[in-house]
């Protein structure tokens, strides 16, 4: 199975170190880790799955692209990365905005957010598999529709054969 | 009696001293910095500095399990978000900062018996 790019974003090294530390443990991640937004989006070609985004990323730099400017490029350059938002602000009006934008989910950094994130990424998991199950029927539907077209046209073929050879009429 | 607590922190390490260490370690090299900025920030009446450093340490707090710290950096956000009363914000950035400072020294002291 192909290993999960998980990229990570924040100016706070200590946040930066204990994501990893914690989401680590599960052997089919893999991890990039950015200070900042415009160092991710240099990156963004290397298609990761998921992106832990900070919404305040202008601690060290006050000039740094904001995290919901950051979101919303990524998802004008690409739609299927997820992204979990983290951030400070236990504010349910930020988690509104950063999901309008297109943020898969909101985790506020608190001792439970590692757990909280771990949750996420599982769902975003089975949220892909269900997706891509979703597909496959859609594909199966519409390859029964053509099968039971071509069988119609076939009978139809056939009994007009049949008039034709033998004179049939029903 | 303890201003810090490190549950969370052996937790979130399953109890591996070096990690923790690491852990302390990071936050010691860090909170006097942010403590600073928060400090400059006010002496120049820039209160959006002290927010974004205040919000920063915000977490960083909890982490270190210093419960009695957690409600005053909200409280210092919210007011340097706001501005509301200088003088009160300054008078909880100087309280905030003799009990971070304490909870500094007991920090070294258990990240050095680590």
């Amino acid at each position: 199975m192909k290993p999960l790019k998980i990229f990570v974003v924040d100016d706070d090294p200590i946040q930066l170190e204990m994501i990893t530390d914690h989401l680590g443990k599960f052997k089919n991640f893999t991890f990039q880790t950015f200070a900042t937004g415009e160092k991710l989006l240099e990156k963004i070609s290397e298609k990761p799955d998921i992106i832990i985004l900070d919404y305040n990323l202008d601690t060290v730099d006050k000039n740094a692209m904001e995290g919901v400017d950051v979101l919303q490029e990524i998802k004008k350059i690409d739609d299927s990365i997820e992204v979990i938002m983290y951030s400070g602000q236990d504010n349910i009006e930020v988690a509104v905005e950063t999901m309008r934008f297109g943020a898969f989910d909101y985790v506020t950094k608190t001792p439970s957010a590692f757990h909280r994130m771990e949750n996420i990424i599982h769902r975003i998991l089975k949220f892909r598999e269900l997706r891509s199950d979703a597909k496959r029927y859609k594909l199966m539907v519409q390859m029964a529709g053509y099968a039971i077209v071509i069988a119609v046209a076939l009978t139809i073929i056939l009994k007009l054969m049949g008039i034709q050879v033998f004179g049939w009429v029903n | 009696m303890s201003l810090t607590n490190l549950s969370f922190i052996q937790q979130f390490t399953g109890n591996d001293p070096v990690k923790a260490k690491k852990y302390i370690s990071m936050f010691l090299a860090s909170a006097p910095g942010l403590v600073s900025k928060m400090e400059h920030a006010i002496e120049i009446s820039d209160f959006d500095t002290l927010r974004i450093n205040a919000h920063s340490l915000k977490p960083l707090i909890s982490y270190m399990g210093i419960a009695t710290l957690e409600q005053p950096i909200k409280d210092i956000e919210s007011y340097a978000a706001n501005t509301t009363n200088v003088d009160t914000l300054r008078a909880m950035l100087e309280a905030f900062k003799i009990e971070i400072e304490k909870a500094i020294e007991e920090l070294k002291v258990k990240e050095a018996s680590l």
